[in-house]
């Protein structure tokens, strides 16, 4: 199994993440919430305000007015906690409910909702075990859900035979059109199963699957790019078998323009390059290279380009492109160190803070509406990981939170009738509170500077390590140049 | 040629470098793998913890919520009013108009989000406040689109007695048993 077989691989386990925090992030589906509490309390999450939800459905549990169907009240709880970033408290919520004596049905969802929180905290094989206690048939969607998900924690677990099993049957013609065959789930699905289906060995039929999904016609960004994803897993796979003229037949699928273009440009150039098709291969790596340098695969392209001049006896201007990579090398490194310089002065979290500031209670914090920060493009690798998205997100709930009892602590000053006794109390807590709020935002913020300047610091190396490539190519070419010219001269 | 052949190693080599796992040798792997298990703990714990100042802030929210409501309502006077629609092909539900005794208590026109969220099993809180102690006449009026119709209109009542606890109405729309024309009902929640 080639090395870059195993990068395209982890590219699928992205998506699959993406596919967990859907799980777990939309609110449980009821046919029919019973109580008519429960149901405005959801109306108000659906809107996109998880903690007045909360904290409403929480209140009237309190006051013992949830009177029909409880343990549904239950379920949606869980949910909200989920919502409001409380993955620990959903999943006590969820373990409950799944070994009370509630009916089988009401059971299952508990199972299903807790194996979901499980597999977003990495939890793989608790996961799999809270699957483990469904019984009898689930909903239409909830199967859907459930087999994606035990097939996901397969893959996690390196069980591909397994796996593949799961995806088979989510992608049975009954179930699949349910959904309708366009639904991204099922596109998923599909892409997963060919993964698997490599991984376990069956290449053809893997292969046919992807071949399949990299024709489909997309009517989204999100289908082209899963479409694009699909002909660079195939293009890879071939160029790792050293078959380049098939490589190259996936390669040119994938669009110029979206997120995988610049890794098709570098493995297209490559599989010329193994077809010691150098003037060919040339073509798309002098295209990768003019792209934006802070992105690895252009970095790869600034060292290809000089190798293939060289491959043409071009010594001249394989010379210049190793100059001008080092010089794109440099004014890279400075960028890292902008970007290093705002993380040590705390710029970086000052404009964190200001962003989370001016965010609405129910916008999910996304990687593209972070701010602007020196030498920027080179802390996306980092804010797009799930770390570091998860502590963000713990961030600007705790920033939310100390608004909230900012709010809270001027009502209860002015409710003057209040009796004295719980006014202080209320003031206690608030208080309180409010100390451990800031003493959890200043921890987070140590965490997230740390974070980010380990990853500076991978980026900083990388970028050493290309420079001294460059340099040690160009003394090749002088040494080379003395002992072949030098005599003549 | 030495330089080709040079060059071919060190192409070789970054794109070893490219596929991200070239140069890692195997110590270096452990190190890599223990650091990560450290950090993955790192996270673990922080995120553990934030989660008790942020359940310790939710249970205050509940509490607040439920003693603004002890403020501003009696339990004995106090009226929901909340709007529920099911399913029904062809039909935009587009306003809710709730009047009490002839008088309009609530007028209320629906977002686009707001019908998705109705859609997906939320009930609207329509009204909520206190009622005199009484007997009322509630009357809805919905308006909202069905093909051939742009100005569907549909209107019920109902009689509700306030003064002597914590009353719940709910509007439900649902599909009529002539369709596409949906129905409408009140229920009095016990």
């Amino acid at each position: 199994m080639s090395r870059c077989w195993c990068k395209y691989l982890l590219a699928g386990f992205a998506g699959l993440a993406w596919q967990a925090q859907v799980l777990a992030e939309t609110p449980i589906a009821w046919a029919r919430i019973e109580d008519p509490l429960v149901r405005a309390a959801q109306f108000d999450l659906l809107m996109g305000e998880p903690f007045a939800a909360l904290t409403q459905l929480e209140a009237d549990l309190a006051q013992g007015r949830i009177h029909h169907r409880p343990e549904q009240a239950q379920l949606v709880l869980g949910g909200m906690y989920l919502a409001n970033g409380a993955h620990h408290k959903a999943a006590k919520i969820f373990a409950t409910l799944g070994n009370s004596d509630q009916p089988q049905a009401v059971r299952n969802q508990a199972w299903l909702s807790l194996a979901q929180v499980q597999y977003q905290r990495g939890e793989a094989e608790a996961s799999l075990a809270s699957l483990g206690n469904i019984r009898g048939e689930l909903p239409s969607q909830a199967q859907q859900e459930y087999l994606l998900l035990k097939a996901m924690l397969h893959m996690q677990q390196e069980d591909f035979a397994k796996a593949v099993n799961e995806l088979r049957q989510l992608g049975k013609k009954s179930l699949v059109q349910q959904l309708s065959e366009k639904s991204i789930w099922a596109t998923y699905g599909r892409f997963n199963l060919g993964v698997a289906l490599f991984r376990q060995g069956e290449e053809e039929e893997g292969r046919k699957l992807l071949q399949e999904l990299g024709d489909t016609p997309a009517d989204s960004e999100e289908i082209r790019a899963l479409r694009d994803k699909a002909n660079l897993t195939l293009a890879f796979h071939f160029l790792g078998k050293n078959q380049p003229e098939k490589a190259q037949q996936y390669f040119v699928k994938t669009r110029l323009q979206g997120p995988m273009s610049s890794r098709a440009l570098l493995g297209l150039g490559r599989a010329y390059a193994a077809k010691e098709m150098h003037k060919k291969a040339l073509v798309p790596w002098l295209k990768l290279v003019k792209r934006d340098a802070s992105d690895p695969a252009v970095q790869d392209g600034l060292l290809a380009v000089p190798f293939a001049f060289g491959k043409l006896e071009a010594y001249k201007q394989a010379l210049e492109y190793y100059q001008q990579a080092l010089e794109k090398f440099k004014a890279e490194m400075e960028q890292v160190r902008q970007a290093e310089e705002a993380v040590n002065s705390g710029a970086l979290m000052d404009r964190l803070a200001r962003a989370v500031a001016s965010q609405s209670a129910d916008q999910r914090w996304l990687v593209q509406e972070l701010p602007d920060t020196p030498g920027g493009r080179y802390l996306w690798q980092l804010f797009a990981t799930n770390e570091f998205q998860e502590t963000l997100k713990n961030y600007a709930q705790l920033r939310l939170s100390l608004g909230r009892l900012e709010q809270w602590s001027s009502e209860i000053d002015d409710a003057k009738d209040l009796p004295p006794t719980q006014r202080k109390t209320l003031q206690r807590k608030v208080s309180a509170l409010q100390g451990d709020l800031l003493a959890m935002l200043e921890r987070i913020q140590a965490h997230l500077k740390v974070l980010a300047q380990e990853s500076l610091a991978q980026r900083k190396q990388r970028l050493l390590g290309y420079a001294g490539e460059a340099r040690f190519s160009m003394a090749q070419i002088y040494d080379y140049a003395a002992k072949r010219w030098g005599g003549e001269q | 040629m030495k330089i080709i052949r040079v060059a071919r190693r060190r192409f070789a080599f970054f794109l070893l470098g490219f596929v991200g796992l070239g140069c890692l040798t195997s110590a270096s792997m452990v190190a890599l793998a223990e650091e990560t298990a450290s950090g993955a703990a790192r996270f673990a714990q922080l995120d553990a913890d934030t989660e008790q100042v942020l359940n310790e802030v939710a249970a205050l929210g509940a509490e607040m919520a439920a003693l603004e409501e002890a403020r501003e309502l009696s339990p004995k006077t106090q009226l929901l009013v909340l709007v529920s629609v099911d399913a029904i092909p062809f039909f935009q539900l587009d306003a809710i108009q709730l009047q009490i005794d002839e008088h309009t208590a609530s007028f209320h026109q629906y977002t686009p989000r707001e019908l998705a969220a109705l859609q997906q099993g939320g009930s609207h809180r329509l009204f909520w406040d206190n009622v005199p102690a009484g007997r009322h006449q509630l009357t809805v009026s919905m308006m909202g689109r069905v093909p051939k119709d742009p100005d569907f209109q549909r209107e019920i009542a109902m009689v509700t007695i306030t003064g002597v606890g914590r009353r719940v109405v709910e509007v439900r729309i649902s599909p009529g048993k002539s369709q596409p024309f949906p129905e409408l009902a009140l229920k009095e929640w016990k």
